[in-house]
């Protein structure tokens, strides 16, 4: 379920990025050809305009997930949340799969908080 | 048992940011609320929110079916990032009540869905984790002081609970001393038992306005001198002087919320009459409400 949200997060992503190029505008080949692999590559789901976002990205310490709402910053998250203490996710899966159950919650019209049995079922590393 | 049902997610923020002024919407100069970004969706209430340093912490609540223990940092550049939950021996809850000592909170009382709670449990940014720490116990153990929708404030590095609703509104006065982790009697508050009132610091007084008990929103105000431990009465909120400066008062309400900045104290929204977006400002020197500017977020109660 989760790598479904994960493959979806970044397909839709790169959907936005077609989208947003205008037909009319000249090409050159190469440019085309990167398109066309990006959306081979990207969109196995159909393309829609999602409000919630996510991204991962090094922090500080570690890995840390972003989740942006129609393109506004909401949660920016570089420690495992609930937990008690500061813990990084130590690599960018970890905090991709954290980060999407938090999108799946918000997509859900569910509170984004994730409970400390959640954190102990995405088995992360600590 | 669950009145409040609105949006707890943003006050918090926004308050922080109420004397920041943006430049999209800014008129006159009684100020200017900003919009900042929204949890989710989906509402929280009665909620606990406190500031440490520059942070802004809100945490429990209740969602509309069950009791919340998650805790959330907000950081204007980033949004929000989800700290360490209360932990699992203490109960989910709402109608809690929090206040910050050298750095750390304390949060305690509340409703856990079925009981009131005398529990108290401290959060430290430091370290990222929560502390049991003494329950809210009088001299007498065997009388219960759990209760919900107390107020409670911070001075001189103590802690103070005060009113709240053990199933009626109570006037009682506790103060706790983190040093020695141990809860003290004080001089029971000035006016009429209440629950979800608001408390607020001006200098070295407290002040407790609005609330309500048996349907009744009170309209009293008092200020607490806690180094001689003792209420003194203020002008009320409502019109009834035949002066003149308190014609347009129309501050009496329940479960609003309370903050300071530049030395003036803030009530904003809050349900009286109806469910209010008002914010009255306070100047503890001259004793006198003036009306700012409207919170312009939907109006709202139960923070």
């Amino acid at each position: 379920m989760w790598h479904l949200a994960v493959q979806e997060a970044s397909s839709w992503m790169m959907c936005i990025n077609l989208n947003r190029m205008p037909l009319t505008t000249k090409m050159t080949k190469q440019k085309i050809a990167l398109l066309l692999l990006l959306a081979t590559a990207g969109s196995q789901t159909s393309c829609r305009e999602r409000p919630y976002r996510l991204a991962t990205e090094l922090a500080p310490r570690g890995w840390a997930y972003r989740i942006t709402f129609k393109g506004k910053p909401m949660i920016y998250q570089a420690q495992i949340p609930a937990v008690q203490g500061y813990y990084p996710f130590r690599n960018e899966a970890d905090a991709r799969r954290t980060g999407a159950l938090v999108l799946q919650k918000l997509e859900d019209g569910q509170l984004p908080a994730v409970s400390i049995a959640e954190i102990d079922s995405l088995r992360l590393t600590r | 048992m669950q009145k409040g049902k609105l949006f707890g997610w943003m006050l918090a923020a926004v308050v922080l940011s109420a004397c920041s002024k943006s430049d999209d919407t800014e008129d006159e100069n009684n100020g200017n609320w900003k919009e900042l970004p929204e949890m989710s969706a989906s509402p929280r209430s009665e909620a606990v929110a406190f500031v440490i340093g520059d942070t802004a912490y809100v945490g429990t609540g209740f969602d509309g079916e069950k009791q919340l223990r998650d805790f959330w940092k907000y950081n204007p550049a980033n949004g929000w990032s989800q700290v360490a939950s209360l932990p699992a021996a203490a109960a989910a809850r709402s109608s809690a009540t929090a206040f910050v000592i050298d750095n750390k909170a304390y949060i305690g009382t509340g409703f856990d869905g079925r009981v009131r709670l005398n529990d108290f449990w401290s959060y430290s940014p430091a370290t990222g984790g929560w502390e049991q720490k003494a329950p809210l116990v009088g001299p007498d153990p065997t009388i219960s002081l759990a209760r919900r929708d107390a107020v409670s404030f911070t001075i001189n590095g103590k802690g103070y609970v005060a009113t709240g609703s053990d199933g009626a509104g109570t006037k009682d006065v506790w103060m706790y001393d983190p040093a020695g982790d141990k809860w003290f009697t004080r001089q029971s508050f000035g006016g009429s038992k209440r629950t979800e009132a608001v408390a607020f610091v001006l200098g070295q007084n407290a002040y407790i306005v609005t609330g309500t008990n048996n349907s009744e929103l009170k309209n009293d105000m008092w200020v607490y001198d806690a180094a001689a431990d003792n209420w003194t009465q203020k002008n009320k909120i409502a019109n009834v002087l035949d002066d003149s400066f308190d014609d347009e008062y129309n501050i009496v309400c329940s479960q609003a919320v309370a903050f300071t900045a530049n030395n003036k104290a803030y009530v904003v929204t809050g349900t009286g009459n109806s469910i209010s977006k008002a914010t009255w400002e306070y100047d503890g020197v001259t004793d006198r409400w003036t009306k700012v500017r409207d919170f312009e977020g939907a109006a709202r109660y139960g923070p």
